[in-house]
């Protein structure tokens, strides 16, 4: 029979102050997104006492062509046409229609498992805007390597700078949950390359030298063997590190390629 | 007290954080929507939640104050032409998927809003709902010739 673990409660706070006091009250409670990682999480390993929803919050419901809330949908970040491309191509590529309704991209960044927005967020270079529960009074900004695993910051939302032309594509085992085998996101602006690269076992980063190859006119043949030579991949049940590097050089190779050619 | 709406009728949201699938089950009694996995990766669980499908394993009841909520037993109630659909079509064997696929099922064809589904439509719309039975030929073909009689096609 399946455990039965449940919070007490789920506190349900109106605004972002609220939020942020709850959270330095009660230092053990979690934040919730959709729960597509945390519930199934509290089910094996027991559940904390109180879980905090903004569910009642305006700020993190807020989707425009820069900013992307903590508390947006990816079903809702597939189906709008102001985010960049590589924003909507990797949430519509996370599990299926019922996955999608409920998983944020909160917790996609914070979650990890394996992060395929926050590849793409990494990749239209993105900053988190939140609280640290340490300091509930005061707004800042993380970066998103800062929110990764992160237990200790409230995310309220995502910020990206200059519209980018980004693409995003992943290697899995089925299309809608399968194990990924790797994901892959690139953007660029008038002055800026960004690769960055995520899957099981690794947090999403970015690989600077095949960026700096790909600034300076390399072939997209290069820059994909240096973004390559530059993940950080490991081996798994699901496929090796050797096979990983071989899909990162394939699908960089083709997002750029996709890109120049304007497509 | 919070409440939902669960196949029409107004229901009292639980206090705790038991999730949507717990408290259906075991507080209404409706035990039609099932909990094949408990972990978010077979949507057997999935129920409609304002018009979409969501995994009723993997999301906290209280969250949805003022949901309006479809299990399965609200598509019987109203005899929802994919229930008979799966029948005609043997879609079912040992029955564990079937709540869920019907679900998702029929929140495809609402998105299709009266026009006929078509089969790769209706194989993404089931990419979350796992079947260790039939294989989902029968399945497909149980959600299409359903679309087809509520698009009159
Ligand atoms: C079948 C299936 C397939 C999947 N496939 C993929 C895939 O291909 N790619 C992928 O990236 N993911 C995948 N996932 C994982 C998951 O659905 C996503 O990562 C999802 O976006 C997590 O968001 P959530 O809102 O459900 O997180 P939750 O479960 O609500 O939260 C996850 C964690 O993040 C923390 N958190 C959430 N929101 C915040 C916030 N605002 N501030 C601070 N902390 C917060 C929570 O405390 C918790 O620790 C899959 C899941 C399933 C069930
Ligand atoms: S029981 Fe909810 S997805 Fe399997
Ligand atoms: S009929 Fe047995 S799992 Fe689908």
């Amino acid at each position: 029979m399946l455990s039965r673990a449940a919070p007490r409660r789920v506190l349900r706070p109106r605004s972002v102050e609220e939020a942020a006091a709850v959270l330095a009250d009660l230092p053990a409670a979690e934040v919730l997104g959709g729960g597509t990682v945390a519930l199934p999480d509290w089910r094996r390993r027991g559940a904390p006492e109180f879980a905090v929803h903004l569910g009642a919050v305006v700020e993190p419901r807020r989707l425009g062509s820069r900013e992307c809330g903590a508390l947006v949908t990816l079903d809702e970040l597939t189906r709008d046409a102001r985010v960049p491309t590589a924003l909507r191509q990797a949430a519509a590529s996370v599990g299926g229609p019922a996955v999608r309704a409920m998983a944020t991209v909160g917790g996609n960044v914070v979650a990890v498992r394996p992060g395929c927005v926050a590849v793409a967020l990494l990749a239209v270079g993105a900053v988190g805007e939140g609280r640290d529960r340490g300091a509930p009074g005061e707004s800042a900004t993380f970066s998103l390597d800062d929110l990764f695993d992160s237990t200790d910051r409230l995310l309220l939302s995502t910020h990206w700078q200059s519209t980018t032309e980004s693409a995003f594509a992943k290697l899995a085992v089925r299309s809608a949950g399968g194990p990924n085998v790797v994901s892959v996101a690139i953007g660029r602006t008038a002055d800026t390359r960004a690769i960055a690269i995520g899957g099981p076992g690794t947090r999403p980063h970015r690989v600077a030298a095949a960026e700096s190859d790909w600034g300076e006119g390399a072939s997209a043949a290069d820059v994909a063997r240096a973004a390559a030579v530059g993940a950080l991949v490991a081996d798994d049940v699901t496929a090796t590190a050797r096979y990983r590097r071989a899909a990162v050089e394939t699908l960089v190779r083709r997002l750029i390629t996709t890109i120049e050619e304007g497509g | 007290m919070t409440t939902a709406e669960v196949n029409g009728r107004p229901r009292d949201l639980p206090e705790d954080g038991r999730c949507l699938a717990d408290w259906i089950r075991d507080d209404l009694g409706l035990t039609g929507t099932k909990i094949p996995c408990g972990s978010g990766h077979c949507g057997g669980c999935s129920v409609l939640l304002d018009g979409r499908p969501v995994l009723s394993c993997s999301t906290p009841a209280v969250v949805h104050e003022d949901g309006r909520i479809t299990t399965v037993e609200g598509l019987a109630a109203r005899q929802d032409p994919l229930l008979r659909s799966f029948v005609e079509h043997g879609a079912a064997q040992c029955g564990y998927c079937t709540a869920g696929m019907l679900v998702a099922a029929r929140a495809y064809l609402d998105e299709c809003g009266g026009a006929a589904p078509d089969e790769a439509g209706a194989r993404r719309a089931l990419s979350g709902n796992v079947c260790r039975c039939t294989g989902y030929t029968a399945i497909v073909a149980a959600v299409l010739a359903a679309g087809r009689e509520c698009s009159g096609a």
